[in-house]
Parts: structure tokens; sequence; C-alpha cells
């Protein structure tokens, strides 16, 4: 399994490349991509210490030519590629009626352009390998949730996006698919419930918690699942879905935890 | 692949033919123990016979899951066979096409009461066993009917009727550690879609308008049931996963 992971130093990213290196041993040839050349580099050293051959490269995806960049890394590297997961995303608060336009414009260069910019790069030679794409979407893709409304409606261009590409490229033998995450124990959520010894972040894990019909947070381990699965051949004749990897909140009780209603 | 499904309990609804029996084989290939529970028993029984003959565990049960007894006598036997149930597969279904005008109330109570109420019984019954070890998958499968065929106004509201289901037990099971989720498939190459007078037409348009470009595959359907069934599907519950090949609307 030749694969890009980006956003690939922490969180679902992370667990991902991760769980990609023990399920797959020396055939995980893992291209990782994070903006910070540091932090990969413990990263590229663990992946190898599972037994993977990794490249690690530390990239804005904003910047242009990046995308063209992984893809020929990856065909340098591995001679070729089966697989992109589009993960790279920032969260942004703040209420639209206050929201500059730089912050907005912010988060659709990093949550949702650089999906299209790298099905764009690599799918020539997705279509060799009969490849798939697979990008992290939200369920805030799905429900608006204040005070999340620009990351919101990143995170449904980016399902969109997504759903555009498989119905474009389908015939090329491309599979595009997103995951939509719930709350998920991750660096985004570090500052609101990952703390155990802050009673505030308890207070609001336990509230949550209780508004999941699992009753649990996400672990990102859990994600990376559903993330492997619509990247590899069990999912073969799915494509254009959004998985939903949330314990069941957002057809539960999105409310409780602050969100709108929606539909999905 | 490992799922870590072996030595797990799975009851198949429906396991004697299409879907239902190669999802049946397929749970008994990652080393399940397999309830094939169909109201044809002697298709249900070649099905059991053949996952005995690959060395795998298999018992058949004739069902009729509109009835109550019938459904409860079901788990009663998978429990007398293999001790309890952690996987339930409600996917016994049929169809019975026609246009409103032409539709009798039976060809629309028969639809309505396989799909619907045999997935209500079936589940009613064994959830207890689930709840009790705190540990279980309910898989529905559904069809991109839910979102309406014309000719199908029985089956695609009994289709829709499912996932209305397993959302509310998904809600309502949670907190057992039981996740509830259904499979939607498109066009697949099964007996009961190659039995359709126009299949040839199908087969054209699936391969010019899908952006797959082809049917699906019994087993692909299977793939997806595994995977929601699995541990690795753990924080999935509730979702509606669709096996199309591209196609929804």
């Amino acid at each position: 399994m030749r694969m890009i992971v980006t956003g690939a130093a922490s969180g679902i990213g992370l667990a991902t490349a991760t769980l990609a290196a023990e399920r797959f041993g020396d055939s995980a040839k893992l291209l990782v991509v994070d903006l910070s050349e540091d932090a990969l580099g413990d990263v590229a050293a663990d992946l190898r210490a599972r037994g993977a051959e990794v490249e690690a490269l530390a990239a804005d995806l904003r910047d242009e030519g990046v995308a063209e960049r992984l893809i020929a890394k990856s065909v340098s590297a591995f001679g070729g590629l089966d697989a992109v997961i589009s993960n790279a995303g920032i969260v942004g608060t703040g209420e639209l009626a206050t929201l500059g336009d730089d912050d907005y414009a912010r988060m659709f260069d990093v949550n949702a352009r650089p999906t299209w910019r790298l099905g764009k790069a690599a799918r020539g030679e997705l279509a060799r390998s009969r490849g798939a794409i697979v990008a992290t979407a939200s369920i805030s893709s799905l429900y608006p949730t204040p005070p999340l409304g620009s990351y919101s409606a990143s995170k449904a261009a980016q399902v969109m996006l997504v759903q555009q590409m498989a119905l474009e490229w389908g015939p090329d033998g491309i599979r595009c698919n997103c995951v939509s995450p719930g709350p998920t124990y991750t660096g985004i959520t570090a500052n609101a419930f990952n703390d155990a010894d802050n009673p505030a972040h308890v207070a609001n894990r336990e509230r949550r918690e209780a508004a999941i019909p699992l009753r649990k947070l996400g672990q990102p381990r859990e994600v990376a699942e559903a993330i492997l699965f619509l990247a590899g051949p069990g999912a073969s004749h799915i494509t254009g879905v959004n998985l939903v990897v949330d314990g069941g909140l957002s057809i539960a009780l999105m409310p409780a935890v602050g969100g709108g209603s929606g539909h999905r | 692949m490992d799922l870590m499904l072996k030595d797990k309990v799975a009851i198949v609804t429906g396991g004697g033919r299409g879907i239902g029996a190669t999802t049946a084989r397929r749970f008994a290939a990652e080393g399940a123990k397999v309830v094939i529970a169909d109201i044809d028993d002697a298709v249900a029984q070649t099905v059991a016979d053949s996952i005995r003959a690959d060395g795998g565990e298999a018992v058949a049960v004739a069902v009729d899951v509109t009835d109550a007894d019938g459904a409860q006598a079901m788990a009663d036997a998978a429990v007398a066979a293999f001790g309890t149930v952690h996987v339930l597969v409600n996917n016994a279904g049929l169809t019975r096409d026609t246009r409103i005008t032409k539709m009798s109330l039976a060809d629309w109570d028969i639809v309505i009461d396989v799909i619907l109420k045999g997935a209500f019984l079936c589940s009613k019954v064994v959830v207890p066993l689930m709840e009790a070890q705190r540990w279980g998958r309910v898989v529905n499968i559904s069809s991109r009917a839910h979102l309406g065929n014309p000719g199908q106004t029985n089956y695609s509201s009994a289709k829709a009727g499912l996932i209305g289901f397993t959302r509310a037990l998904a809600l309502e099971q949670g907190r057992s550690g039981i996740t509830v989720n259904a499979v939607a498939p498109g066009i697949i190459d099964t007996e009961m879609v190659r039995a359709l007078p126009h299949f040839d037409k199908i087969v054209a348009n699936a391969e010019k308008s899908l952006p797959l470009q082809r049917l699906g595959l019994a087993d692909d359907v299977a793939d997806a049931i595994l995977f929601l069934a699995s541990e690795r599907a753990s924080y999935v519950t509730g979702d509606v996963l669709h096996v199309t090949g591209g196609r929804y609307g």
C-alpha cells in the first residue's frame, strides 16, 4: 500500500499512518506530510521501526505546486501511488457576523482546496493503480456547529468536492470518499477535553460522553480504521460516501453539545 | 484479512441466497460461527453444508422472520448451537414490483412485513443476548432504493423505514455496547436482480451511468457488512453505508 498522508504528525493522520504500518508491515510505503520537519522526524522513525518504508516531507498545503511535488516524491520513492489520505485540517472559531475575510479564506485554503489539488495531481497515478482518495471531513460538514461557522462550511465543501471527484473520476477507476469524525481525542481538541487533570476539561468531556450513544469520545485509531477501510480493497464498490465515525452523536443530541439542526 | 471475528456468532437472515449467502460464507471464512436463517430450509442447508465442507462452523435454521415465535426459535437455535449471538445481519427481503395503481395490499404487506417487521422481530429477540455480554453488532440491509424507485413504493418504503429503525435502535442500544448500522447496496449482481425481465438493460445502464461503471457484487456488500460487524468499526453507529458504485439519486 503506497500512501500519502497529510497532517500526519498528530491525531487522526498519525493514527492512520501508524495503523497502515502495523497492518501492512514492509509493504506499507508511506509518504507522511505535515508543516513541521521536527515533528515529522519522530513520526518517520517510529513508522520505520514498525517495518514501513517511509518518506517525510514538510510542506504547507496552501502553497502552489506542493501537491505535484508530493505525487512526484511518491512516484520516485515508491514507484507509484495507491491512496491519498487528505487529512490535514485546522479548526477556527468565530461568529460569522464578525469573522474577517482572511480567517474565512484560511479555513477553505487549508481544509478544502488541498484535497482538490492533491486529487488533480494524483489522478494519473491513481488511475494506473485503481487507487483511492480518502478525505477527513467532520460531522460539522452535516450539522451547523456554533461557533465553527467557517469550519463547518469548509468541511461541507470538502465533502461535496470529494463527491464531485467521485463522480468525475469514477470512470478512471478512482474511488473518492470522506470520513466524518465526531469529537475525537486529537490536537484540535486538546484545548477542550484532553486534559484529565483540568476540571473544566473533565466536565466538558463528561457532558459530551453523556450525549454520545456509545458513551465515549472517539480515538484517532477508530477513525483511522474507517479511513483504511475506505482506502482498501474492501471498499472497491464504495465511492462518494461520507462515512460518519462519531459514536452516533450526530443522530442523537447535537443540541446538547451546542449544535443546531440538520440532516444527513 | 483478520477482522477479529473469530468465534463470534453471527446470524444472517435470508442467508440462503444472494448477498445473505455470500455474507454467511465470508463470516465463516473469518472464523465466525454462522447461523443461516432462511424461509427456504433447503437453500439454508446447502449454504451451511458448504461452509462445513470448507471446515467452518454453521447451522441452518428455517424461519419466517414475520412470525414472532419463529424469530424466537431462531435465536434459541443460535444459543443452543453456539451459546450466544454477537452479530445479527437483518438481510431477509423480497420485491413485489409494480406501479401503485396495480399494487395489491398483499404486495404491499409482504414486502413491508418481511423487511421491516422481520428486522424488528429478529432484533427484539437477539438484542437481549447482546446486552447481556455488552457487545453486539446489528447490520441492517437497506438499499439505495430508500431514496425512492419507481415501481417500488412498497420496497422503497420498507428500505427507508429500515434506516429509521437503524438510527432509533442505535440511539437506544449505544450504551449497551451495541452498534447498529445499515448498508445500502445499489444494483448488485444477485439471483434476485438477474431474475428481473430487463436485466440486460440494467447491466448496460450500470456500465454507462455508474461512476464505477459496473454492477456491484455480493462480495462488495459483504465487505461492508463485515467491516461494520468487526471491531474496526467500533465507533461507527447509526450510519448508512452506501455500496452503490457511486449512484445515489
